[in-house]
């Protein structure tokens, strides 16, 4: 493959390190956008059509108790994880970091969850036939960016495009999108207020087309369903309180805090 | 700087550009709030009223209202220089950074010597002032034989040492186990500490209301007449406010503590916030907390019982606050319950002491200025393993120490201790001058008539702390101006930077760069 080409060039070393993660029986699967880019060829299309960026970095969910042997598989393999974070597994941040010395500029592992605007455990859910996580997990990971981004937006379109919502094969598992949503609040009001921009940018974007049309009615499905299935107690008491109330995690930025000793010289 | 993580509104509202994923830290502020209260250790509020009358005159409450209010401008120049240099490792990240290297090593050195010291001492306070009381009481409640003799056996040398050991390794064992499970534990252990303290706080006020009688109960237990004998032998002096400032030491000794937070602020959620409420916080809850216990046991007990109950021969039981709320609670059950914010509180007095020394120890091992294992962590546990079987084999010396001979006692490391405070202090009363730029790119640039609150709070910290430092190295009643005492932190001086020098003479003769480190701070 060439590497001329950036996106065939991460996409090629997230295949590589699935290889060896599949290679030492590791449950390792491709997340974010190259996650989205490289979950089948529906989502590459409508990545394309929709003009999406090149991602630059790779996700990977993995389990937590495999992750002393994915900390070593990414140590034999050359990487060097991210002296910011390299002391904070024992505090729980649930992730391991590597700083980027092939195609991709940066690696992030998530174990058993991913951390941000909200939480999205997907313990379990690692046995998908294909390298990248399940296509829920995905979307999921996307609708809880707090403060979203036009990427994050096209990501989220691409996902809808590429499959429907519902249990039928090939689908985005509506039962377990919604039952995420429907036991926390914070996580329904982030999404489905990304889910409201995402609908809004669409006329916007360049030669979406009919990419762009198919996106768009499913955004209006995920909305009407999001909006019909029943909530838990936890979750109506919480909206009782609104946003009166801070309902996301605020995220920080790894190198700024640690025990490393990464950093720039003063002054 | 721009910070890459935070996102800048662009075009359409609610969107937002960022050039990289950021990362949630995941020490919250209620685990800073409670690590503060565990760190203050509330439960030595036991020998801090069997000081007292050490102080004739001098009123306990006024002494910890002034302890908290000296505490907490010393712990907001902590906070601040937490939000500037959000790094874990303690005192040693930013005072190696602003005063001198050497000089951020040399205090980091005699803390982390110190803090390896209580954590022994801790072990030993918890045969001494939890498990012996405890026991004892029930013994003599539950007319129990056995009961008596578990809690005489725990008051022994070899109680001491057993089951001081036996904690020392299990905090060891739990801090191993990383943080996040020391945490979840210490969550745990202060909500129900909190509880117990609450229900001592009802029974106190049951006795000073004269719902309950600690006089008939104490009778009951010690003999007819003798709650009397022991009020009479004790003294009513008027209100001294000398003996007030000079009894400061004692809770100076439990509140100022929660500074120690500073050791893993580089894991705060929201460095800003969780590092000034963690130790501010907790230490105005702790400080109001021990004064209202103080107040109302001197209302269920007596000033004058109190006074002189430690030194009186007709009391049959361990002369302590807690021993005492259980005499007058008159309930197993209530003993039991009372206790908890005795025996559920210093062990994580121990894990304080570890989780600081062990941090100071990695982050010396990161900038080269200690042997490497201090640097490396476990591949399975990712916790610093070298440092903390360290630490465990410093604090069993320590606690054998205490427990075998008559060398130390318990504030025998506390001058270390008040040292480092007032460097950090000083410290602070220039940082926002000699670093201007970095104090104004921080979130620690917080200005009160256009000077910086850290500037303010230094100035009138200093007086405090110097105060309390001098009052260590002169009070007689302390054990901190034992000889040995003012040996060893000389020793530990000199020790800390020939240490340091000799370090980076080799570090340096292989052609690394220490210095450079210590001219870089966190990004922007």
């Amino acid at each position: 493959m060439s590497t001329a080409d950036p996106v065939a060039a991460l996409l090629s070393e997230a295949d590589q390190l699935l290889a060896e993660a599949a290679r030492r029986d590791l449950a390792l699967r491709l997340a974010g956008s190259a996650g989205i880019l490289r979950h089948c060829d529906a989502c590459r299309a409508a990545s394309a059509a929709l003009a999406r960026e090149r991602p630059a970095d790779l996700d990977f969910f993995a389990y937590r108790k495999q992750h002393t042997a994915l900390g070593r598989m990414f140590t034999d393999l050359g990487y060097q994880a991210d002296p910011a974070v390299a002391f904070s597994q024992e505090y729980g941040i649930d992730r391991l970091i590597y700083l980027g010395c092939r195609a991709a500029t940066k690696i992030d592992v998530f174990l058993d969850a991913l951390r941000m605007s909200h939480t999205i455990e997907f313990g379990g859910r690692l046995g998908t036939d294909g390298p990248s996580a399940a296509a829920a997990d995905l979307l999921l990971a996307k609708l809880q960016i707090h403060q979203v981004t036009e990427k994050d937006l096209k990501d989220i379109a691409t996902l809808l495009a590429a499959h429907p919502v519902g249990e039928e094969p090939g689908a985005i598992e509506a039962g377990h999108v919604l039952a995420r949503l429907s036991r926390d609040w914070g996580l329904s009001h982030t999404a489905t207020g990304n889910l409201s921009l995402a609908a809004r940018l669409l006329p916007e974007w360049p030669a979406a087309g009919p990419v762009a049309r198919q996106a768009a009615g499913r955004i209006d499905d995920l909305q009407r369903r999001i909006e019909a299935a029943p909530k838990s107690v936890r979750w109506r008491a919480r909206a009782s309180v609104g946003t009166r109330v801070r309902w996301y995690e605020e995220v920080g930025d790894a190198d700024q805090q640690g025990q490393g000793d990464a950093g720039i010289a003063e002054g | 700087m721009m910070d890459p993580t935070q996102p800048k509104v662009v075009g359409v509202s609610g969107v937002f550009t960022r050039a990289s994923s950021g990362l949630v830290r995941q020490v919250s502020t209620r685990d800073t709030v409670y690590y503060g209260v565990m760190a203050i250790t509330i439960a030595y509020m036991v020998f801090i009223v069997t000081a007292w009358p050490g102080y004739p005159g001098s009123s306990m409450e006024l002494a910890t209202l002034l302890v908290t209010i000296g505490g907490v401008l010393l712990g907001v120049v902590y906070s601040l220089f937490a939000a500037v240099y959000p790094r874990s490792g303690g005192e040693y990240v930013f005072l190696s950074r602003v005063v001198h290297p050497s000089v951020g090593f040399v205090v980091s050195f005699l803390q982390a010597f110190w803090y390896a010291f209580y954590f022994g001492l801790n072990g030993a306070f918890f045969a001494i002032y939890g498990l012996a009381p405890l026991f004892t009481v029930l013994g003599l409640q539950m007319h129990s034989s056995g009961l008596t003799s578990a809690g005489t056996w725990f008051a022994s040398h070899n109680g001491i040492f057993v089951m001081g050991s036996v904690l020392v390794l299990f905090i060891g064992f739990m801090v191993y186990r990383g943080m996040r499970g020391f945490f979840r534990l210490q969550r745990w252990a202060g909500a129900f500490a909190m509880a117990s303290v609450l229900v001592t706080i009802v029974v106190l006020i049951l006795g000073s209301t004269g719902a309950l009688h600690f006089a008939s109960e104490f009778n009951a237990i010690a003999g007819s007449g003798a709650y009397a004998a022991v009020e009479r032998a004790g003294a009513s002096p008027g209100f001294s406010t000398l003996a007030t400032f000079n009894f400061m030491v004692w809770p100076a000794f439990s509140i100022l503590f929660s500074v120690n937070m500073v050791s893993f602020s580089g894991e705060v959620k929201n460095v800003r916030r969780g590092p000034l409420v963690g130790i501010v916080g907790s230490m105005v809850v702790t400080g109001v907390l021990m004064i209202v216990l103080m107040w109302l046991g001197r209302g269920a007990f007596g000033d004058r019982f109190l006074q002189a109950a430690p030194s009186s021969s007709k009391v049959p039981v361990p002369p302590f606050l807690n021993v005492f709320a259980s005499i007058l609670g008159h309930n197993p059950v209530l003993t039991i319950v009372m206790s908890l914010w005795i025996v559920f509180v210093i062990p994580f007095a121990l894990g304080s002491n570890v989780i600081y020394s062990s941090r100071a120890m990695l982050a010396w091992g990161l900038d080269g200025v200690a042997p490497r294992p201090f640097a490396n962590v476990s591949e399975r546990r990712h916790t610093p393993v070298f440092a903390i079987v360290t630490l465990v084999v410093l604090a069993e010396i320590a606690l054998a120490i205490f427990t075998y001979t008559t060398w130390v006692e318990i504030l025998s490391g506390f001058l270390g201790f008040a040292i480092a405070f007032a460097v950090v202090c000083v410290a602070g009363i220039f940082f926002p001058f000699t670093h201007r730029a970095t104090l104004e790119r921080s979130p620690a640039n917080i200005r009160i008539a256009g000077i910086p609150l850290m500037t303010i709070c230094g100035v009138l910290a200093a007086p405090f702390i110097g105060f309390i430092a001098y009052r260590t190295a002169v009070d007689k009643a302390l054990g901190a101006n034992a000889h040995i005492s003012l040996i060893v932190n000389g020793i530990l001086i000199a020790v800390g930077f020939a240490w340091f020098y000799a370090l980076r003479w080799y570090r340096t003769s292989r052609g690394e760069n220490v210095d450079r480190r210590f001219k870089e701070i966190p990004i922007e």
